[in-house]
């Protein structure tokens, strides 16, 4: 029959001769024929061992023949035998297809594209966020005290502690009474900077610059609260951990693409990072004004607290909220106050803490350091540099 | 000299059918968190290769996602080790034994990713049912490797160019199609030329001798290659063209920019087809002679960890 032969490139996996053979289609199997040397050759393919059928270009079916390396080849540049082929020997599925989305043309492109810019968001926003906040949970404390422990000795090293005041600030926070699960570990750096943070695992570290220019034990009462809540839950943790898996998705996705997009795609993840932060943040002062509450110490230390860091200094500017990892401190204000009022009225009673206070706020008259020029800049610079740490969750 | 019967090569693929398995590999990359980028990346090596034709045949790439995950999850382990090492250097030993001890971690892998990466990718590369194969010795290769990097270091990145040409040197002289073999001729001298010229004249004329820098490295590259068919030496040629570069480079910038990045399966079928268009093997090769000589091999840990690290262009 006519339509059952057809000429077809067949190699034979020993050689790259080309032979033109023809091809019959007979009982479940192939045959192929040809003439090498003015030998006539017959090769019979059986259906069980056709390997890695491929429509190439939709055109052009290459097929594989063999039980063992090396294979013997065809190409069947005949799009009508091709599917003959494919049918008669139930090839069509293992046949590589191109995609769904491209046999479909512009309309199945489109679709593509809003079904990926879909599935791509929900992982972003919903699913790696809770993924790796469970990751950061079932991390042991044990480990993050470790690692808390490692990089809070190299955030402290270029500085001088103060043991007195470190003693004191130890006895003032036994006696706030405050939950937790971690054993806290303080330390009180000697230096004139408005700045406190934690690391993982428990360990707070405080600067003498922003207790100096505290008013009231109810302000470091308050801090303390902030502070606590970045540790017990597990904010520099559950950063990291969201940080990384975003880095390993997008260079998984990025890897093909040229280097402009990822340009973009980097600022916005940067973007996406300084926003988690924010909330990060508010989720501290929010718990550590409950913290307030709870042991009836007044909660208005807490606004004072933000107040006193609001204060301008010269030729200080804000960062505008989007670029910064902490929010505006006017708006930390606004919705801490909003929420004292739903708290309202509380009960103060506080504990006796003025002595460990005073230590702490004590200040030695020959320090060297305050009366030194240009040390306002070096506070901004600081401020600066400190806001952006992936590692420390800074006041 | 290109001579009317030389033999070419012709990319086939379209952007569409590119995009349509982007598409899907990133679907599933993400709905996998990461899992299936072997299978991603064994998908559009074998639509590249399929649509590459020469001589009337198109190349195949047989390597499948299965083979490749298994590369991956071995590059996978070999990575987090080098780094949790690294890690635990710097927070209990001294930060820079740490990361003295992963540029050195990474640097070790080199000698690795070029034998592994070639072995793999060479035997799952066929053209006419017959395979290709590279027959290197990894005890050369990495001695060859380390030396290099040492004389790479002390010359403060000057000595990158020899290190570059000796490896392509020798990895050429043992890649096998069938019983044919192949040279490199380029020299470090000539490479280290191309890169100070190339570097003072993109300065100089604001970029746009970029161009012409581009196709003096890929003249460099293939027009330095012969094959070796029994008795014959047979040049690889190039028609290049600065301005070629400057057409194709500049236009896909453009698609990508404008496309926000959904049109780079467009822009990387513009690139294939001018590469595949522009290189050309001397009308001596007779495609009908080469005996299948070369074995299996199916261990894809240095091609994917060549992937990983972003070494994939030294191969």
């Amino acid at each position: 029959m006519h339509s059952n032969n057809h000429i077809v490139s067949y190699f034979d996996g020993l050689s790259s001769t080309e032979h033109l053979a023809e091809l019959k289609i007979q009982q479940g199997a192939l045959y192929l024929i040809y003439t090498d040397n003015g030998t006539q050759i017959q090769k019979i393919w059986h259906k069980d061992h056709i390997l890695e059928p491929d429509l190439i270009g939709g055109k052009k079916l290459s097929l594989r023949y063999g039980k063992a390396f090396p294979y013997q080849h065809i190409e069947i540049g005949n799009k009508q035998l091709a599917d003959q082929i494919l049918t008669k020997f139930e090839l069509q599925k293992k046949a590589k297809k191109y995609s769904l989305f491209t046999d479909k043309g512009a309309k199945g492109i489109l679709l593509g594209i809003l079904l990926f810019v879909g599935v791509f968001f929900l992982f972003y926003k919903v699913v790696i966020p809770t993924a790796s906040n469970l990751v950061a949970l079932s991390i042991p404390i044990s480990a993050e005290q470790k690692m808390g422990l490692a990089i809070k000795q190299s955030l402290v090293s270029p500085y001088e502690i103060d043991s007195v005041k470190t003693k004191a600030l130890e006895r003032f926070y036994t006696k706030l009474n405050f939950d937790t699960e971690y054993d806290l570990n303080f330390v009180v750096v000697d230096y004139d900077m408005q700045n406190a943070f934690a690391t993982p695992g428990g360990n707070i570290v405080v600067f003498s610059g922003i207790i100096d220019q505290m008013e009231c034990p109810e302000d470091l009462a308050a801090l303390i609260g902030h502070e606590l809540t970045h540790v017990n839950e597990r904010h520099s943790t559950k950063s990291i951990i969201r940080s990384m898996a975003n880095a390993m998705i997008l260079s998984v996705l990025l890897n093909d693409v040229n280097g402009i997009t990822s340009v973009v795609v980097d600022n916005a993840n940067t973007f996406q990072q300084l926003s988690f932060s924010r909330s990060l943040e508010k989720e501290a002062d929010e718990f550590a004004l409950e913290m307030l509450l709870k042991n009836n110490i007044n909660p208005y230390g807490m606004t004072n607290l933000l107040h006193q860091l609001n204060t301008p200094l010269e030729g200080d500017f804000e960062i505008p909220e989007f670029l910064s990892s902490h929010p505006i401190t006017n708006n930390r204000i606004k919705y801490i106050e909003k929420n004292i009022q739903k708290n309202t009225p509380f009960t103060i009673s506080e504990p006796d803490w003025t002595e460990d206070w005073n230590i702490l706020k004590f200040k030695d008259p020959f320090s060297p350091k305050e009366d030194e020029d240009g040390f306002i800049f070096d506070i901004q610079l600081f401020k600066g540099d400190t806001d952006n740490e992936t590692d420390t969750d800074s006041e | 000299m290109i001579k009317p019967n030389d033999h070419k090569f012709t990319f086939h693929g379209t952007g569409a059918n590119l995009f349509g398995i982007v598409i899907v590999n990133l679907l599933l990359t993400i709905i996998t968190l990461g899992l299936y980028y072997p299978w991603a990346r064994a998908a559009v090596l074998q639509y590249t290769y399929k649509e590459t034709e020469f001589i009337g045949s198109r190349f195949t790439f047989h390597g499948t996602g299965k083979e490749m995950f298994k590369g991956f999850i071995k590059a996978i382990g070999i990575i987090l080790a080098i780094y949790a090492i690294a890690m635990a250097l710097i927070f209990y030993v001294h930060q820079i034994a740490g990361i003295v001890f992963l540029y050195l971690g990474i640097f070790a892998l080199l000698p690795f990713v070029i034998h592994g990466g070639l072995r793999y990718r060479m035997s799952r590369t066929s053209w006419r049912g017959i395979h290709f194969g590279y027959r290197g010795k990894f005890n050369e290769l990495s001695k060859m490797c380390y030396k290099d990097l040492l004389l790479t270091l002390l010359t403060l990145g000057i000595y990158g160019a020899w290190f570059q040409a000796n490896i392509k040197k020798y990895t050429s002289k043992h890649i096998r199609y069938g019983d044919t073999g192949f040279s490199f001729t380029g020299t470090g001298g000539q490479l280290f030329k191309i890169y100070v010229v190339g570097t003072i004249l993109t300065y100089i004329t604001l970029g746009i001798y970029f161009f012409w820098y581009m196709k003096d490295l890929l003249e460099y590259q293939y027009n330095n290659l012969y094959i070796h068919q029994g008795e014959n030496t047979i040049p690889v040629k190039t028609s290049f063209t600065g301005g070629g570069l400057f057409k194709v480079l500049i236009g896909n910038f453009f698609i990508v920019l404008f496309t926000f990045g959904i049109g780079a399966p467009w822009a990387q079928v513009r690139m294939l087809k001018y590469l595949s268009q522009n290189i050309l093997v001397d009308e001596a090769f007779d495609p009908n002679i080469v005996k299948q000589t070369e074995e299996e091999y199916k261990d894809a840990t240095g091609e994917d960890l060549g992937d990983m690290l972003d070494l994939g262009f030294i191969i």
